[in-house]
């Protein structure tokens, strides 16, 4: 009888540590995931860091970490990674009783995007691996991954005298130093712009915008429309490409930029608004804005956001490019008519075997940017 | 060291099978000749059919040489058992063994004899109680212990087994730290094998096969109280026999009463055997536990720099990414003996403080907590100060050359 009690004794003990690890696994268990640089180009680099804690007298011999994220992110040990639509990242960690373990993993920054990192779920099993528990845990850690900067030396000649004919229509148009507007408070902005009536009144900090002796703005329409049914996804990665370049050679030699797209926010679905930047400081804000257009939804009608452009203020003082591989009639009419008000640049993103359909007589410059492939 | 540790037990496995068959066997044999120790013993060296036949299945290509080599390891078996009818009975178990391995051939080297599981205790089992209803001690003793060996190598072998099989799916996985893994799961086994063999050892003190027998008794007697309601009373005989002294039964009689007596040197020799046995292996158990933790502990603080993992020990008191609610008391015990040097001087500053009997709240920064402690200002207050500080908020931490800078202040 003793033997059978003992052995009913050891049975009872396996099932006790079977249910001490399914109760007691998790308790003072944390993970924690973030990219240790926010942002990269395509074609750069980034480290992702993954952190875990045992603040528990439970050892945990074996631990995954399992997570997704874009495929974009391409991590430089694909062992761990399950590639599909996303990249689900699986890796084994062991941990000790109150121990930390951190773990830093390099990765290629491969297609545009905004690459979110919203939960973890951590896999952990006994001590006879007989059971698996799993939990999540919410992250909150985020990567850009920007457009590609191109080289822009082809634009010498359009930019020259696109802003030459800005500098010819200023001239003729009085043009004093005058309030403009207000908006919003950013780094560069000396403090002396600050107007804090409407500060108090709003309760950020709000800066004076005021037209400057030559207001040498440009505005870059970034039109992702498609023409047909077809979806030509590299032309639209192509053009935010050129509107990031664009947006950062103008800003790094003075020129406010403003950025006007019909794209939709990835996470929310909303357009973009109208954006302004001023200083090499703020194409960051730019390239975000770019690496979080979602290509899929419908897009509004970029025509309609031609004349709508039309009813700002001083719109004519400005310069305007528009990037758009679509040549609709009705979108070559509306940047015609402004045109005939502000200096004007079509630039359309094509491939070698696509026609291009621009008016010959058009009222604007028009620049062909050929794109690697076929329609 | 974890995969020859599985072939070992494999094989034990089906020797302890065998060794607990050959209790039930050597019982069965004692009706017709010798004693039953005596069978027993001779009966082991089926044991060496068993292990060349072991060795051969996994050194021979062909079928031929094997059944050669095995059936000629059963000559010592079959020449030195007493008698033809052990003879015989020997010889069979022998090639009941050779049949297994050649079926193990065909399937792989899965057989009844080479998979342990826990089910292989209710054969110990089984024998044991057996051994308790007809009193016979062989049967009791031997499968007591080899169930006891038994509870360890099988508890070993599953989590190995396990172990192997998980490190064999993601063998492909990049970074997958092995050495602490296997270091993690050596220091949970043990521990559990520690509590395990403290439960076997402690669990027949407790008296609960007393306790087992009267509630199995109590039940007994409801039931004849039951039955007894149905019918009338049966009249009590009292049956009063003289045994005349010669037909006397031996200490141990029974059903299979021994006919002859064993012989002194054979008993003699058993019990030596046995004690012998159990206090080297008990002795090689003892020794290995203690040498594993001691080993373990050792490299505890040695990173095993298998990949680029930083790992570190914290504490509750590391608020880096404290988790709340976490540790507790353990963790407030283990913190006592965290030699790490952030530890070790954020201990100083709080000994420094409560030996001033200081009210602290959890908002006050170091430099109020020493002012409300009326810490003398000078040398010492400063070198403090400034240690704890970088002890508790820099990234780094303290090194040991902050410690001793803190000792010799």
């Amino acid at each position: 009888m003793v033997l059978v009690i003992v052995i009913l004794s050891v049975l009872l003990l396996y099932v006790l540590q079977r249910i001490l690890y399914k109760k007691f696994w998790d308790k003072g268990l944390a993970i924690r995931i973030r990219f240790l640089t926010h942002s990269a180009h395509e074609g750069g680099s980034g480290t992702l860091e993954e952190r875990l804690e045992n603040r528990n007298f439970l050892p945990l011999p074996f631990l995954h970490a399992k997570f997704e994220c874009g495929s974009g992110i391409s991590f430089n040990s694909s062992e761990n990674v399950s590639t599909s639509d996303r990249n689900y990242k699986n890796d084994i960690f062991s941990v000790l009783f109150y121990q930390r373990v951190r773990r830093r993993l390099d990765f290629e920054a491969v297609r545009r995007g905004y690459y979110p990192v919203r939960s973890a779920d951590l896999v952990a099993g006994d001590l006879f691996y007989s059971v698996h528990m799993v939990k999540s845990f919410p992250q909150d850690t985020e990567f850009y991954i920007y457009p590609r900067l191109l080289d822009t030396s082809a634009f010498d000649q359009p930019l020259k005298k696109l802003i030459g004919e800005m500098a010819a229509r200023n001239f003729i148009l009085p043009d004093p130093f005058e309030f403009r507007g207000i908006r919003e408070y950013t780094i560069s902005d000396p403090m002396n712009t600050i107007n804090w009536k409407a500060s108090a009144k709003t309760g950020d900090l709000m800066v004076n915008q005021y037209n400057s002796t030559t207001t040498r703005r440009i505005v870059i329409f970034l039109n992702l429309e498609d023409e047909t049914v077809i979806h030509h996804g590299p032309l639209h990665e192509e053009s935010m490409r050129i509107a990031a370049s664009l947006a950062e050679r103008l800003l790094r030699t003075g020129f406010p930029v403003t950025l006007v797209t019909n794209g939709r926010d990835v996470e929310t679905h909303e357009e973009f608004p109208r954006m302004d930047a001023n200083g090499v400081t703020q194409a960051e804000e730019i390239f975000r804005v770019l690496a979080r257009v979602d290509l899929k939804p419908e897009k509004t009608e970029f025509a309609e956001l031609i004349r709508a452009e039309m009813k700002q203020q001083d719109f004519e003082q400005a310069g305007y490019i528009l990037i758009s591989p679509s040549m609709k009639k009705p979108l070559q009419e509306a940047f015609s008519e402004l045109s005939g008000f502000a200096s004007a640049l079509y630039v359309t993103p094509l491939y070698n075997n696509m026609d291009s359909r621009i008016e010959e007589d058009a009222p604007f410059s028009y620049l062909r940017w050929e794109v690697k492939g076929f329609a | 060291m974890r995969r020859k540790v599985i072939a070992v037990i494999r094989q034990l496995h089906g020797a302890m099978v065998l060794v607990s068959v050959l209790t039930g066997v050597s019982t069965l044999l004692a009706l017709f000749g010798k004693t039953r120790e005596t069978y027993f013993l001779y009966g082991l060296l089926i044991l060496i059919p068993y292990a060349v036949s072991a060795f051969a299945e996994e050194k021979t290509s062909g079928i031929g040489l094997f059944l050669l080599i095995s059936i000629a390891s059963t000559v010592p078996a079959v020449f030195f058992a007493p008698d033809l009818l052990s003879k015989i009975v020997f010889l069979l178990l022998s090639v009941i063994i050779i049949i297994i391995r050649i079926a193990g051939r065909v399937k792989d080297g899965d057989t009844i004899l080479t998979i342990p599981t826990f089910a292989t205790e209710i054969l110990f089992a089984v024998f044991y109680i057996l051994g308790v209803f007809l009193e016979n001690s062989l049967m009791t003793r031997v499968n007591y212990y080899l169930a006891f060996a038994y509870v360890i190598f099988v508890l070993i072998y599953m989590n190995f087994s396990s172990l192997e099989a998980y490190l064999a799916v993601n063998r492909e996985v990049e970074n997958i730290p092995t050495k602490n893994i296997g270091r993690t799961n050596n220091l949970m086994l043990l521990g559990y094998l520690g509590l395990t063999v403290t439960v076997m050892l402690v669990v027949p003190f407790f008296g609960l096969d007393k306790a087992v027998r009267a509630a199995g008794r109590g039940i007994l007697a409801f039931i004849r109280w039951l039955s007894s309601l149905r019918g009338e009373e049966a009249p009590i005989e009292t049956v009063i026999e003289e045994v005349p002294p010669q037909e006397s039964m031996t200490p141990e009689g029974g059903m299979f009463a021994d006919t002859v007596e064993t012989p002194l040197w054979l008993e003699a020799l058993y019990h030596a055997l046995t004690v012998a046995i159990g206090f080297v292996v008990a002795a090689i158990i003892i020794i290995g536990i203690v040498l594993a933790i001691y080993r373990l502990v050792k490299a505890f603080y040695r990173p095993t720099k298998e990949n680029s993992d930083e790992e570190e020990f914290i504490s509750d008191s590391d608020d880096k990414e404290y988790v709340p609610g976490a540790g507790g008391v353990f963790g407030r015990i283990l913190e006592r003996f965290d030699p790490s040097p952030n530890a070790v001087i954020r201990r100083t500053y709080r000994k420094t403080i409560r030996k001033t009997k200081t009210e602290v709240d959890a908002s006050d920064t170091p430099r109020e907590i020493e002012d409300a402690a009326k810490l003398p200002e000078g040398k010492e207050r400063t070198v403090l100060h400034e240690l704890y500080e970088k002890a508790r908020y820099s990234k780094d931490g303290c090194t040991q050359e902050d410690v001793q800078t803190l000792r010799n202040a």
